[in-house]
């Protein structure tokens, strides 16, 4: 994966920080007991699948005999309490998203995302009906997207592999490249539902629309800020001066 | 120890006990000294095999009322399907009963093809009819699994037996795969017969699938029935022959209730005519003769579809032209029923097509055997511990995707 | 299909094959198939009562279907059972007593419910006010399983008798039907939402309700 020099980045400020450079030996024991953190977390993703219809079928076939997730030390577990990655496997619905949501808000720091499936990307051909929510990104940040309806076991893998080599990038202090939406302009009709900060700018003129939208950010949808990924600010208030 | 599965075929229709089952129970006046406590299961639980939520009212470890909520799949199929051609549904139908799509693809075209009044060729019809064994095979091998699981300590962990049979189950997808090119959400079924024609070389995979699979069923019979999981499971979740009757139960749920009634000996489609179906009938009701039932099953759903792939005949595989625009296909004013034997029961189709839109359906309603096997969810549970509770939702395997839609 | 699979032992095939109209088949690599005769014969020979069963499920069907037949001619004066239209219209009143009486016939197995909304819509004989339709279908149960369905025409906001209290399987079949066409059932033991969230506006199967309503703020 190419990723730009972090050109920001500053060094570490710390008061024992030049104390700890004198010590013999301690950088090369702390950068390898890094490697080892590092190693052990990629190794040791647990899953919590938010499995929802067909494509939790698949992500089953990806954890049984087959494929087997426990390869790469991904073990699935039933509590959100003890795992690091939702794999969110299926269609998401209006009743199911604020469920979702609690799920994802209960799972400890750092916690990653993986959005199966072209229903939890952007809600496939159920994305302009009443109860389906158009991808599950309007809840919660995605880090992969593994395409397809359903993603072959094979694909959740690799969507896996990529996430781990995010997962270093991360515990190395490197920017982490914003994952873009998987979406084939020219074939597929696109949502006629925004995104909630779309529908934040475009209803600047409406207060009470623009009240709503804001206080619904604000609960549901949580923006990631390392990395040089820009906050999503809301839109000043205007008055309706525009 | 092995426990000898036969398959009875013929049962008499009649309840054994008179039970008056209380799903509305009023808690109040229900024990006043009771220490009720409620537990909501779901909707988001391993061992609710999808979103589905129960909200349990347990005196100590008994549970006393269940009451579940669905809908957490809702996502607008027949609503969907109002707005689609005709050619263009079976796609979205696949995503319904997402273990066993092959028979929603066929559930839906014959619906469509008997509103057209189009013959289908015999050799789609027989196709259909292997396709739809193949696939109960699988789907009751996912079954076999995921109960296995949800027994869980009983048998050792329960992931073994759920590893060994997604093993087998994939021998079928494999098969499929060859076939049409999907491991499941085939889109094979079209108005007037089958997109795929089966390759040369086709009949030895799934030979060799069969084979395999049969082998292997020996295997599961040691694993699986010990004292251990014999108690888990005789005479727990009874459901007697009237109450499946009340409740709109089919298929092994039916028949594992006592009553001999399965659609395919019944009231026969595609090519079960010509075929001599053994329907397994066991009069237990509980969670082991629903086993039993099922894998009784799958060993018929084998011999079937090792007669039908010896003798495939000769003939054009489809009635109409293949496919040059969406709206191709046109029905007359009308409405229809079609039901056919999905592997969790009767999966049926009502059709209805106005004469203002020829090429769309008016209202598309599918019959979902689960959403009956889910509404027994308040029949049964009361009177059970919690943890049985987990092994019967497991032996009346309702799939989401088909009670929601 | 790759070109390195193996054809299996395919049987000598009949000189002239049937045309094909469709062109979908006939082309290289696709099994060529058995005569039909010789399939019959073969799987004859393995399923000795395959035509025993055709032969009871007929009589078996010809029986139910004089039954109801003869239900529906003389206790409801219907004389067109309209197979090909979903069932014959009956009043609503005597919805609750038809489904009684055919299960006292022996058809014990329910079916479905499949509710449907009509809006008002002017043609050439005159204007067609709104209305809802209900099908409902029922069951013999074993050989012979026959189905019978009939069709209930009902106003906006009249109500039809629930056949819960007859077959339990129908509860949540109605609250369904309640829940996305909107169509009340009188006697029915708890009528609420089943698919929708309970605070849920509109009924999503009626004909005017848009396919992309929104629910913020999810969507």
């Amino acid at each position: 994966m190419a990723v730009k020099p972090n050109e920001d980045a500053r060094p570490f400020e710390h008061p024992l920080y030049d104390y700890l450079e004198r010590v013999p030996g301690l950088d090369f024991a702390i950068t390898s007991v890094d490697k080892l953190l590092t190693w052990g977390a990629t190794n040791s993703m647990w899953i919590f699948p938010m499995a929802t219809s067909c494509c939790g079928i698949e992500f089953m076939a990806a954890a049984a005999s087959r494929v087997d997730l426990d390869r790469m030390g991904s073990i699935v577990r039933g509590t959100p309490r003890q795992c690091d990655v939702m794999v969110v496997a299926g269609t998401i619905t209006v009743k199911m998203a604020p469920r979702v949501k609690r799920l994802w808000d209960q799972m400890p720091e750092p916690k990653w995302c993986v959005a199966m499936g072209s229903c939890a990307i952007s809600g496939d051909f159920y994305r302009d009906i009443y109860s389906v929510i158009p991808g599950i990104d309007v809840a919660i940040p995605v880090d992969v997207y593994v395409p397809g309806c359903p993603p072959n076991p094979e694909q959740l893998m690799a969507g896996l592999i990529k996430l781990q080599e995010k997962v270093r990038l991360k515990r190395a202090g490197l920017p982490v490249p914003k994952e873009e939406r998987p979406e084939a302009l020219e074939r597929t009709i696109t949502p006629r539902i925004g995104r909630i900060e779309e529908r934040l700018k475009a209803s600047a003129q409406d207060p009470v629309s623009r009240a709503q939208l804001e206080s619904a950010q604000r609960l549901y949808v949580r923006v990631p800020v390392e990395g040089g990924v820009p906050e999503v600010k809301p839109a000043k208030p205007t008055g309706g001066a525009e | 120890m092995a426990v000898a599965v036969e398959a009875v075929a013929t049962a008499p229709v009649v309840p054994t006990k008179a039970f008056v089952p209380d799903p509305y129970l009023d808690l109040d006046t229900y024990e006043a000294d009771a220490d009720l406590m409620t537990l909501s299961l779901g909707p988001q639980h391993p061992s609710t095999h999808g979103v589905f939520r129960v909200v349990l009212y347990l005196d100590g470890e008994i549970i006393v009322k269940a009451v579940p909520h669905c809908g957490y799949l809702h996502r607008g199929v027949e609503k969907l399907c109002e707005k689609l051609a005709y050619s263009n549904i079976t796609p979205v139908l696949d995503k319904n009963d997402y273990v066993a799509p092959m028979l929603n693809e066929q559930a839906a075209n014959m619906a469509f093809e008997k509103l057209m009044g189009i013959e289908v060729p015999l050799r789609a019809k027989y196709l259909r009819t292997l396709l739809a064994e193949l696939q109960r095979i699988a789907s009751h091998l996912l079954w076999l699994g995921t109960f296995a699981m949800d027994l869980g300590g009983a048998l050792g962990g329960g992931t073994s037996v759920f590893m060994y049979c997604f093993r087998e189950r994939e021998l079928i997808l494999d098969v499929f795969e060859e076939l049409t090119g999907c491991r499941f959400h085939y889109n094979t079924h079209h108005v007037g017969g089958n997109r795929h024609d089966i390759p040369p070389g086709w009949p030895k995979l799934v030979h060799e699938a069969l084979d395999t699979i049969e082998s292997r069923l020996e295997a599961y019979l040691v694993m699986l029935e010990h004292p251990i999981f014999v108690d888990r499971t005789k005479g727990v979740g009874t459901i007697d022959a009237q109450l499946a009757l009340e409740l709109g139960l089919s298929g092994p749920l039916l028949r594992a209730s006592g009553v001999d009634h399965d659609l395919r000996r019944d009231a026969p489609y595609g090519v079960y005519d010509l075929l001599d179906v053994q329907v397994a009938v066991d009069g237990g009701g509980d969670c082991l003769a629903r086993y039993k039932v099922r894998l009784a099953e799958i060993r018929e759903s084998i011999r079937l579809s090792r007669l039908l792939i010896d003798n495939v005949p000769q003939g054009p595989l489809s009635a109409t032209k293949p496919l040059n625009m969406v709206t191709q296909f046109k029905a007359a004013a009308g409405q229809v029923y079609v039901g056919i034997e999905s592997p969790r029961g009767e999966l049926g189709t009502w059709l209805i097509a106005s004469k203002d839109k020829p090429t769309n359906p008016y209202r598309f309603k599918i019959r979902p055997p689960s959403l009956h096997a889910a509404a027994a969810v308040p029949y049964v549970f009361p009177g059970h511990t919690l943890s049985d509770a987990v092994a019967i939702l497991g032996s009346l395997d309702p799939i989401m995707g088909e009670v929601d839609r | 299909m790759s070109e390195t699979t193996t054809p299996a032992a395919a049987p000598a095939a009949a000189p002239t094959p049937a045309p094909d109209p469709s062109g979908l088949t006939g082309a290289a690599g696709v099994l060529p198939g058995k005569p039909v005769d010789e399939m019959k014969a073969a799987l004859a020979a393995a399923n000795p009562h395959a035509a025993e069963h055709v032969q009871a499920n007929t009589a078996k069907r010809a029986e139910r279907q004089a039954q109801v037949t003869a239900l529906f001619q003389e206790r409801f004066g219907v004389g067109d059972l309209e197979v090909a239209n979903g069932g014959p219209l009956i009043p609503a009143a005597r919805h609750a007593e038809l489904a009684r009486a055919l299960k006292d016939t022996g058809f014990t197995f329910y079916v479905t419910v499949a509710a449907s909304h009509w809006p008002a819509q002017k043609t050439k004989t005159g204007d067609e006010p709104e209305s809802f339709e209900v099908a409902t279908v029922l069951r013999s149960v074993g050989p012979g399983s026959l189905q019978v369905s009939w069709r209930v025409k009902l106003a906006p906001g009249e109500e039809l008798d629930s056949l819960a209290p007859l077959f339990a399987g129908a509860d949540w079949q109605e609250r369904e039907q309640f829940d996305l066409v909107g169509v009340r059932f009188l006697g029915h033991p708890d009528l609420r939402r089943l698919m929708m969230p309970d605070e849920w506006e509109g009924h999503p199967l009626r004909r005017d309700y848009a396919i992309d309503t929104r629910c913020e703020p999810w969507r």
